[in-house]
């Protein structure tokens, strides 16, 4: 695929990330190594590996938290540099105000950008009516349940409509129940505008019934292993996507590539 | 979409990136901590050097003294022997009602903790005594107990004992039930699972407490010196301070301080070597 | 079927606890009209009135007092000084928290003066201040602020450190600058520790007062207090002291409801609280 470079929405080249941690004696630890990928406008991207393998540090860098000890970072050809307040970034903990209602943390982003006060409160009611926490409005953070705090989190994120989408894991402590509709929800706010999503999880069931491609990591130091175009219809039916058999094919050729890094470790 | 091979790819190799990291990580640590000790000398530094040369500006110096005047009296006091009376009482005074809060906390809370009846009965009680100031207690000691050593030690001592019994007894309310039915399941009774599970299990706050308190004895002591005494650092303070021999009151002070940090450093040191998994973990 | 049982239960249970916590009071207002009642008899025939005076004595005492303008002098002088340095303290410790918090060095830097700062007993500075104020309502004002400095101004900069790093970073993704750093997130996110560190301050404002009282005098409940202490006036002396206590106790429950006022906060632990 011969895209031109203005068409890609990120792009990370020969990305070197090294840690120290802190403490006197702490050695240097290699979190990436050499990674390079990119994505297209509007492709849903899976990163998929054992755990701790540096994954959720190439989210960092596109976010700006961090930056690379070698290599470049691109946003739409652009490097990243500082803070990249044009993606949206959807972290392992919900990270929610505890102090704010509901409807004022998914109002928070939207303010912070300065949408007008009526911009915002319209934006925020269909978002929340999106995914179904009409009537928790007022409602802090701890008197919702992990799913609806989880829902909560990415409409904050999806109501400010940035083009890249950064998301960690973000279904993680679920139950199994919650976390497929949740996966559903996702996809069906994915759809309305179609915003470039990269998104860690090393539930490959997940990885599968939600992405275009999917891009396996080694573990420590990250590599990238092998990608996979997945090639399912959209839209995607998450509740019977098991039954497809590019499903079972896909399924066991990335079990495979990480079986072998799990034994590796 | 062609992804090029991680070894293909142009750029720097594992092992250089690794000792930039490295060093750039050391030269950044090595920075902050020359930065905060030189900070700190030099803060150090000018607040003497403000006291000495640039207080004497504003008030007169027989209000302020000076850092050398103060360093001249310690010397002296040390000398000529004056101070090391002072300390004895007052040390005597403060480790004597320190430790007889400590024992009379201790046997206090194990009695409330093991009749439950009682501990409810006694709770208010305990919650107003706790948050009234054992402090406005003074001259009523004073009045019944005379000048002597006796009610600066009472007053130590009830400063003490209060924290002492509410950390031994939250203590042992917030040993995991999980544990006691553990213990009782494998077996364990009566005194064996006192021993191995309800005192180890809240030997943390009773010694976060008994580490804690040893400041609280030395104001008990002071504050009892302060309103009547012939002796001790308390009165060594007030009657300087009465004479406005003011380089005596900052070094009074300043030998209350040293007491005050080398008596917490010994109790840590006690407690790291006795109960080395607990050192620490509890408040300051 | 079950659901009867359930009730059953319910009701059992419930007059159960009734039971017990009608013994439980009964238990306590027994233990309280006992000692006095013990007081009054002890006082006279067995231990000397001069000792412990008796409930009688002290209840004539207080209501004298009550009713002179004297003692509401002595009494507004106390509340003055505490008021004026609890607000001093609590000032001076939330303003100069805040530099200090977030910045790494800088807070480095002056942490062990702090320390040391920290480790002399406020007590002993009583003579300090009053040497320097004299002994009307200033030297007060100070040992009651200095009193309040150091547990507001350890627990707001504990309170802004604890601010979990993932809300700032989400907010700067989102565009957040400095300033909306700085209003969203840390300063909703020290509040509860900062009231928490008033409402244990606000009785401990007073008890630096009155030490300060206590140590040289003409007015206040402090002066009271040991000057009757001074003529040997038992009678004044506890009833002196029972005014303090009361009045430290209305203080700290006053602002009890403070920690309330927060619905979204379960729980703040609080530092250097017992150093008083």
């Amino acid at each position: 695929m011969a895209d031109p470079p203005l068409e890609e929405a990120i792009r990370l080249e020969a990305v070197y990330k090294a840690f120290v941690p802190r403490g006197r004696s702490a050695r240097p630890l290699l979190a990436l190594e050499g990674v390079s990928f990119a994505a297209r406008p509007g492709e849903f991207i899976s990163l998929v590996g054992p755990s701790g393998c540096g994954k959720s540090t190439v989210l960092n860098l596109l976010a700006g938290l961090t930056r690379p000890s070698a290599g470049r970072v691109t946003h739409h050809g652009r490097p990243v540099s500082g803070v990249n307040t044009e993606v949206g970034y959807i972290t392992q903990d919900d990270n929610l105000l505890p102090w704010r209602s509901m409807a004022r943390n998914v109002e928070y982003g939207l303010e912070l950008r300065r949408v007008p006060k009526a911009e915002r409160r319209r934006r925020v009611r269909e978002f929340i009516d999106l995914v179904g926490l009409t009537g928790f409005e007022d409602h802090y953070p701890h008197e919702l349940s992990g799913g609806m705090r989880k829902r909560a989190g990415i409409v904050r994120t999806l109501a400010y409509d940035s083009d890249v989408v950064l998301m960690d894991e973000p279904f993680g402590p679920l139950d199994a129940q919650t976390r497929v509709i949740l996966q559903d929800e996702l996809l069906k706010l994915w759809d309305l505008r179609r915003p470039t999503v990269l998104f860690v999880t090393h539930d490959l069931v997940e990885a599968i019934a939600l992405s275009d491609r999917i891009i396996t990591f080694t573990c420590r130091p990250g590599r990238v292993k092998r990608e996979y175009e997945v090639r399912l219809p959209r839209p995607r039916d998450v509740f019977h996507v098991h039954d497809l058999p590019r499903f079972r094919e896909l399924y066991d050729a990335l079990w495979d590539d990480i079986r072998m890094e799990i034994a590796a470790t | 979409m062609t992804i090029p091979d991680a070894r293909e790819a142009a750029g720097p190799g594992a092992a250089e990136v690794l000792a930039g990291a490295a060093s750039g990580a050391g030269a950044a640590a090595a920075r902050e901590r020359l930065l905060v000790r030189s900070g700190i000398a030099l803060l150090g530094a000018a607040l003497l050097l403000l006291w000495e040369f640039g207080a004497p500006l504003v008030v007169e110096r027989r209000y302020v003294s000076a850092p050398s005047e103060v360093a001249a009296r310690l010397a002296g006091l040390v000398l000529d022997g004056e101070l090391w009376g002072h300390v004895g009482v007052t040390l005597g005074e403060a480790g004597a009602g320190y430790l007889i809060g400590i024992a009379v906390g201790l046997a206090a809370a194990l009695i409330l903790v093991s009749v439950p009846a009682l501990d409810e009965i006694a709770g208010p009680f305990l919650a107003a005594f706790y948050s009234i100031p054992k402090i406005a207690l003074a001259p009523m000691f004073i009045m019944w107990f005379g000048l002597g050593l006796l009610p600066k030690v009472l007053l130590a001592a009830l400063m003490v004992f209060l924290i002492v019994l509410a950390n031994t007894v939250a203590g042992v309310r917030g040993i995991e039930p999980g544990l006691v039915e553990v213990a009782r399941v494998m077996g364990a009774r009566g005194g064996r699972l006192v021993r191995t599970i309800i005192l180890p299990g809240a030997a943390p706050a009773v010694v976060a407490s008994i580490r804690l308190t040893f400041s609280r004895a030395m104001v008990g002591a002071v504050l009892g010196e302060f309103i009547a005494a012939t002796q001790g650092l308390g009165f060594l303070i007030v009657r300087s301070s009465r004479q406005f021999e003011t380089a005596t009151v900052f070094a009074g002070i300043v030998v209350v301080a040293v007491l005050v940090m080398l008596v917490n450093a010994m109790v840590r040191a006690v407690e790291a070597r006795a109960l080395p998994w607990c050192a620490g973990g509890a408040r300051g | 079927m079950s659901g009867r049982v359930i009730e059953e239960q319910a009701a059992a249970h419930a007059r159960r606890r009734r039971t017990r916590r009608a013994l439980v009071w009964a238990g306590r207002i027994g233990v309280a009209t006992g000692a006095v009642i013990a007081w009054e008899l002890a006082s006279g025939p067995l231990v000397r009135p001069f000792f412990v005076s008796s409930p009688t004595a002290v209840a004539q005492r207080l209501a004298e007092w009550f009713g002179s303008a004297d003692f509401w002098f002595h009494a507004r002088f106390t509340l003055t000084s505490t008021a004026l340095g609890f607000l001093a303290g609590a000032l001076l410790g939330v303003l100069l928290a805040w530099p200090l918090a977030l910045r790494r060095v800088a807070y480095r830097i002056v942490e062990p003066y702090f320390l040391i700062a920290y480790s002399v007993p406020a007590v002993a500075l009583g003579p300090v201040f009053i040497l320097w104020f004299g002994i009307g309502l200033a030297p007060k004002v100070v040992l009651a602020a200095y009193f309040v400095f150091f547990v507001v101004f350890v627990n707001t900069v504990e309170g802004i450190r604890q601010v979990p790093q993932g809300l700032i970073d989400v907010t700067r993704v989102m565009g957040g600058d400095r300033w909306a750093t700085m209003r969203s997130v840390l300063l909703p996110g020290a509040l509860p520790y900062v009231l928490a560190a008033f409402r244990v301050t606000l009785p401990a404002a007073m008890i630096g007062a009155v030490v300060g009282e206590f140590i040289a005098s003409n007015r206040g409940i402090g002066y009271l207090t040991r000057a009757a202490a001074g003529r040997y006036q038992t009678a004044g002396v506890i009833a002196g002291t029972i005014v303090l206590a009361a009045i430290v106790l209305l203080l700290s429950l006053s602002l009890r409801p403070l920690s309330r006022v927060l619905r979204w906060r379960p729980e703040v632990r609080l530092r250097g609280e017992d150093a008083l």
